[in-house]
C-alpha cells in the first residue's frame, strides 16, 4: 500500500520534471528540473531496498555532477532563451523512434532478469550496504582500487590542462 | 558473514605485479615532481626502466593462473599481449628525446599518463571481467586524451575533444552491453557468460545479439571498426607523430584481446550470425579504409586510414576463431608495431614546428617530394616502411598477412582470403604512392637537413630497430610464431 | 506501515504540502493587502552615468576546474561509506585497502595543492 502510493508520487513527479526538462526553453529551469528529477528518482531507489544506490544517486548525482552543469552553464548566457536548430525532422525522428525501443529492451530487462542466478548470494539478513561492502572489499578489490587510479588520473588531466602553462601555443614554445 | 582473513598467498600477487610496476613508476614521476623539477632525459630514463622491469615481472610469472578472488586472469594471451603493449611503449618512449623543444615534455605528468595508460591496458588485456575490462580501458584513454591534448595546438586539443567525445559515447555503449550480458547471464565474468549460454543452448538469441551490437560499437570504436572509424584520420592527424603511431599499436591490441575474449565462443556458434556480422565488419572495415586512404593528401591521414585497414585485416582472425588464426592475430600486430613505429618515426624525424608545408598538413605528400636526391637515407628507410606496410616480401607485414590468409583459407573461409589477397592488393597503390614522390618527383626544398633536424641520436636508434626488425623479419618468424603459439594454446583459443 | 522510510515519506509530503499552501497564502495575502498605486519613477532601474552594457560572457577554465574536483572528491568519499559498515568484518584486509585507496587519492589532493590548484585564481 504504501509502496504503492510511494511509487506512483515519485513517478508523476520524475516524469513532470523530466518533461519540464526537455521542453522548457530556459537553459537554468532546465537544469533545475533537471536536478529535481535527480532527486526524486533516488526515491524509487529506497523503495527497491537499495539505500546505497539512492544514497549515490543523492549525493553523486544530484549534487556533484549537477553542480559540475552548473558551472559547465556558466559558459553560456544562462539568461537567454535557447532557440532549438534541427536540420533535418527525419533525423529526429528516426533518433526518437530508437530512443523508444531501447527504452522498451530496457523496460522487459527484469523479465529475463528472473531467471539471471546472481554469482554471488547476498546476506539475506544484512543490509543493502553491508553485503555491497562485503563484494567490494573482496571480490572487487583491485577493480576498487583502479578506480582510485583512474580519478587520479582525471583530476591531474584536468589540473594540467587548465594550467596557465597550456596557454602558450606550440609554434610559439618550440625552438 | 564471515571476518575476512588477510592471506597474501591465495591472493596470488604475481599476477598484478606489472601493473603494480608501471603504476608505481608513474605514482614516483608524479611525486618527485612535486619537490625538483628535473628534465626529460630523467623521466624517460625512469619511464624506460619501469617498464623494462614490468617486463621483467611477465617472465616471472610461471603458470597461467588466476588471482584476487578470480578477477584478475593472466593466460598466455594475456601474457603476450602485455609483452607487445610494454614492447611498444619501450619503442615509442625515446621519440620524447627530440631536437627541437616540444612543450609536452616539459612536463613530469606526460610521463606519468604514459605509464598510467600502459598500466590501464596490461589490467584490460589480463582479466575476463567486464568490470575490470571497463576500468582499465578508461583508465588507459583518460590518460590517452590528455596525453594528445598536451601537444597544445589548436588541432591537438580539437583532435582530443573529439576522440573524448567519442570514446565517452564508447563507453555507455560498453556499459549497456555489460547490462545486457550480465541480464542473461547473472556474471560479468566471460569465462562465466560462455559456460551459461552455451549451457542453455543460446535460447536468448534476440537478446545477445542486441548485446553483441551493443559490444561491436563499443570496441569498434577503440578498434577503430567500420562504421566506428570516422575519428581516426581526425585524431591522429591532431595528435603528435608518436602518439599517432603509438595508438595505432597499443589501444587496438588491447581491444583485439577483449574482442578475442568477448567474441571467441559467440562466433562459434551454430547459426553463424555473429560470425556474419563479424565477417561484415572486417570486410567492410579494410576496404572502406583502404579506399579512402587511396584519396588522402596528408601522409599522416593516409597511414591513419590504413591503420584502419590493418585492424579489418586483423579482426578477420576473431571470426576464423581457429588456433592458427588467433596465433596470426598476434604475429600480425608484432610486426605492424615495428613497421608503423618506423613509419611515425620518420614523420617525426621529419617534423619542424614552425615550418610549415602545407597549410593544412603537416607532412603533405609534397613534403617527400624527390627526397632520395636531398636526403637518400631518410628516403630510403622510409621506402622500406612503406613497402612493408604494402605487405611486399621479404619485409615483416607481408609475413603477417600471408600467415592470416593461409588461416582464412585452412578454416574454409575462401572468400574471406580472396578479399583480403585483393585489399592488399589496392593498398600497395597508396603506399606506393609516397615512394613515387620520394624517388620520382623533383625535390622540393633544397637542404635535405629539413627532413632530421628533429632527429637526435635516440630516435635514430629507434629507427634503426625498427629498420633492423623489418628487414630481418624472415629470420624472427620462425621463433616468434614458435613462442605465441605456445602462449596462444595454453589459454585455450 | 512498517515500511523503514515511511516516516520520511510522510515528512516529503507535509513539506511539500505545507511549502505549497505557505507560498500561495502568502502571494494571496500580498495582493489582498498591498498598496496599489505605483509610482515608475521609483520602480525604474538606477543608473549611474554610462549606458547599462552586456558583460562579455568570459568565463575562465578554471572555475571549471572546481567542480571537477569536487566530483573526483566526491566521488572517492562515497567508497567509504560502505567500508565504514563493514569495517568489523573486513579487519585488517579492508584496512589496508582503504589506506591504498586514500594514499591515491591523498597524492592528487597533494599535486592539486602543490600546483596551486586549489587557489582562487593563480595557478602557475
Amino acid at each position: 500500500m504504501f509502496e504503492a502510493i510511494a511509487f506512483y508520487v515519485f513517478s508523476a513527479l520524475t516524469i513532470v520534471m523530466f518533461y519540464v526538462t526537455v521542453t522548457t526553453n530556459n537553459a537554468l529551469y532546465a537544469l533545475s528540473a533537471l536536478a529535481a528529477g535527480m532527486i526524486f528518482i533516488s526515491g524509487f531507489f529506497f523503495l527497491l531496498d537499495a539505500d546505497f544506490l539512492g544514497v549515490i544517486q543523492l549525493i553523486v548525482y544530484s549534487g556533484a555532477v549537477m553542480a559540475m552543469y552548473a558551472f559547465g552553464m556558466m559558459f553560456f548566457d544562462s539568461t537567454k532563451v535557447v532557440k532549438e536548430k534541427t536540420h533535418s525532422a527525419r533525423n529526429v525522428f528516426i533518433l526518437t523512434a530508437l530512443s523508444a525501443i531501447i527504452i522498451v529492451a530496457i523496460l522487459t530487462a527484469p523479465v529475463i532478469a528472473d531467471n539471471a542466478q546472481a554469482l554471488f548470494q547476498p546476506f539475506a539478513d544484512k543490509g543493502n550496504v553491508e553485503n555491497l561492502g562485503y563484494v567490494l572489499f573482496t571480490k572487487y578489490l583491485i577493480p576498487f582500487e583502479l578506480a582510485a587510479v583512474m580519478l587520479l588520473v582525471a583530476m591531474i588531466a584536468g589540473i594540467v590542462l587548465a594550467s596557465k602553462k597550456m596557454d602558450i601555443p606550440l609554434e610559439k614554445d618550440a625552438q | 558473514m564471515e571476518p575476512v582473513k588477510f592471506d597474501l598467498v591465495a591472493l596470488n600477487l604475481n599476477t598484478i605485479m606489472p601493473m603494480l610496476i608501471t603504476l608505481g613508476g608513474a605514482l614516483f614521476i608524479l611525486i618527485i615532481d612535486l619537490f625538483k623539477k628535473l628534465d626529460k632525459q630523467f623521466y624517460v630514463t625512469v619511464s624506460m626502466a619501469t617498464m623494462l622491469l614490468a617486463i621483467y615481472a611477465i617472465f616471472q610469472i610461471n603458470s597461467a593462473g588466476r588471482g584476487f578472488f578470480d578477477v584478475m586472469l593472466v593466460d598466455g594471451v594475456a601474457v603476450i599481449s602485455q609483452l607487445i603493449i610494454l614492447g611498444a611503449s619501450v619503442l615509442f618512449m625515446p621519440l620524447a628525446l627530440t631536437g627541437f623543444r616540444f612543450r609536452e615534455f616539459k612536463f613530469a605528468e606526460y610521463f606519468a599518463f604514459f605509464l598510467f595508460m600502459i598500466a590501464g591496458f596490461q589490467f584490460m588485456v589480463s582479466t575476463d571481467n567486464l568490470i575490470l575490462i571497463f576500468l582499465g580501458l578508461e583508465t588507459g584513454s583518460l590518460a590517452l586524451y590528455a596525453l594528445i591534448a598536451m601537444h597544445n595546438r589548436q588541432k591537438s586539443l580539437e583532435s582530443a575533444l573529439k576522440y573524448f567525445t567519442m570514446g565517452a559515447f564508447a563507453a555507455g555503449l560498453f556499459a549497456f552491453g555489460s547490462m545486457i550480458f550480465y541480464g542473461i547471464t547473472g556474471s560479468v565474468e566471460i569465462g562465466q557468460m560462455k559456460t551459461v549460454i552455451e549451457g542453455n543452448n543460446f535460447s536468448n538469441m534476440p537478446l545477445i545479439l542486441l548485446g553483441t551490437a551493443f559490444m561491436i560499437a563499443a570496441l569498434g570504436f577503440k578498434l577503430s571498426i567500420v562504421p566506428f572509424h570516422t575519428w581516426t584520420p581526425d585524431v591522429y592527424e591532431g595528435a603528435s607523430a608518436p602518439l599517432a603511431g603509438y595508438m595505432s599499436i597499443v589501444p587496438k591490441i588491447a581491444g583485439f584481446v577483449v574482442a578475442l575474449r568477448f567474441f571467441d565462443f559467440l562466433a562459434m556458434a551454430d547459426d553463424g550470425v555473429v560470425q556474419t556480422l563479424l565477417w561484415i565488419a572486417a570486410v567492410a572495415t579494410m576496404t572502406i579504409g583502404n579506399i579512402l586512404a587511396l584519396v588522402q593528401d596528408g601522409v599522416k591521414r593516409m597511414l591513419a586510414y590504413s591503420s584502419v585497414s590493418h585492424a579489418g585485416f586483423v579482426m578477420t582472425a576473431i571470426l576464423m576463431g581457429t588456433t592458427q588464426a588467433h596465433v596470426g592475430m598476434f604475429l600480425y600486430w608484432t610486426l605492424f608495431l615495428f613497421t608503423n613505429l618506423g613509419a611515425f618515426a620518420m614523420l617525426w624525424i621529419s617534423r619542424h614546428p614552425s615550418k610549415q608545408f602545407d597549410i593544412r598538413y603537416d607532412h603533405p605528400f609534397t613534403k617527400f617530394s624527390g627526397m632520395v636526391k636531398i636526403n637518400p637515407v631518410a628516403a630510403v628507410m622510409m621506402a622500406i616502411f612503406m613497402l612493408s606496410l604494402a605487405g611486399i616480401p621479404p619485409f615483416a607485414v607481408y609475413w603477417g598477412k600471408l600467415y592470416l590468409i593461409g588461416a582464412a583459407i585452412n578454416s574454409d573461409h575462401l572468400y574471406l582470403a580472396l578479399i583480403m589477397a585483393i585489399n592488399s592488393a589496392i593498398a600497395v597503390y597508396y603506399y606506393l604512392k609516397l615512394v613515387v614522390f620520394m624517388f620520382l618527383k623533383d625535390p622540393s626544398q633544397n637542404d635535405g637537413t629539413i627532413y632530421n633536424m628533429n632527429g637526435t641520436f635516440p630516435l635514430r636508434l629507434v629507427l634503426i630497430v625498427a629498420a633492423v626488425f623489418v628487414i630481418a623479419s624472415i629470420a624472427t618468424i620462425e621463433p616468434l610464431s614458435a613462442f605465441i603459439q605456445t602462449h596462444v594454446v595454453a589459454s585455450g583459443f | 506501515m512498517a515500511h523503514p522510510y515511511f516516516g520520511v515519506f510522510f515528512l516529503v509530503v507535509f513539506t511539500a504540502i505545507a511549502f505549497i499552501a505557505t507560498t500561495t497564502l502568502s502571494a494571496f495575502v500580498g495582493k489582498k493587502l498591498a498598496a496599489r498605486e505605483t509610482e515608475k519613477l521609483k520602480l525604474s532601474i538606477y543608473e549611474c552615468g554610462p549606458e547599462t552594457s552586456l558583460q562579455p560572457n568570459k568565463i575562465s577554465a578554471q572555475f571549471y576546474l572546481y567542480a571537477l574536483l569536487f566530483i573526483l572528491f566526491d566521488v572517492e568519499i562515497i567508497f567509504m561509506f560502505p567500508w565504514a559498515v563493514d569495517f568489523k568484518i573486513l579487519g585488517m584486509f579492508g584496512f589496508i585497502e582503504m589506506v591504498t585507496f586514500i594514499f591515491l587519492l591523498a597524492v592528487g589532493f597533494v599535486y592539486a595543492w602543490k600546483k596551486g590548484a586549489l587557489e582562487w585564481h593563480s595557478m602557475k
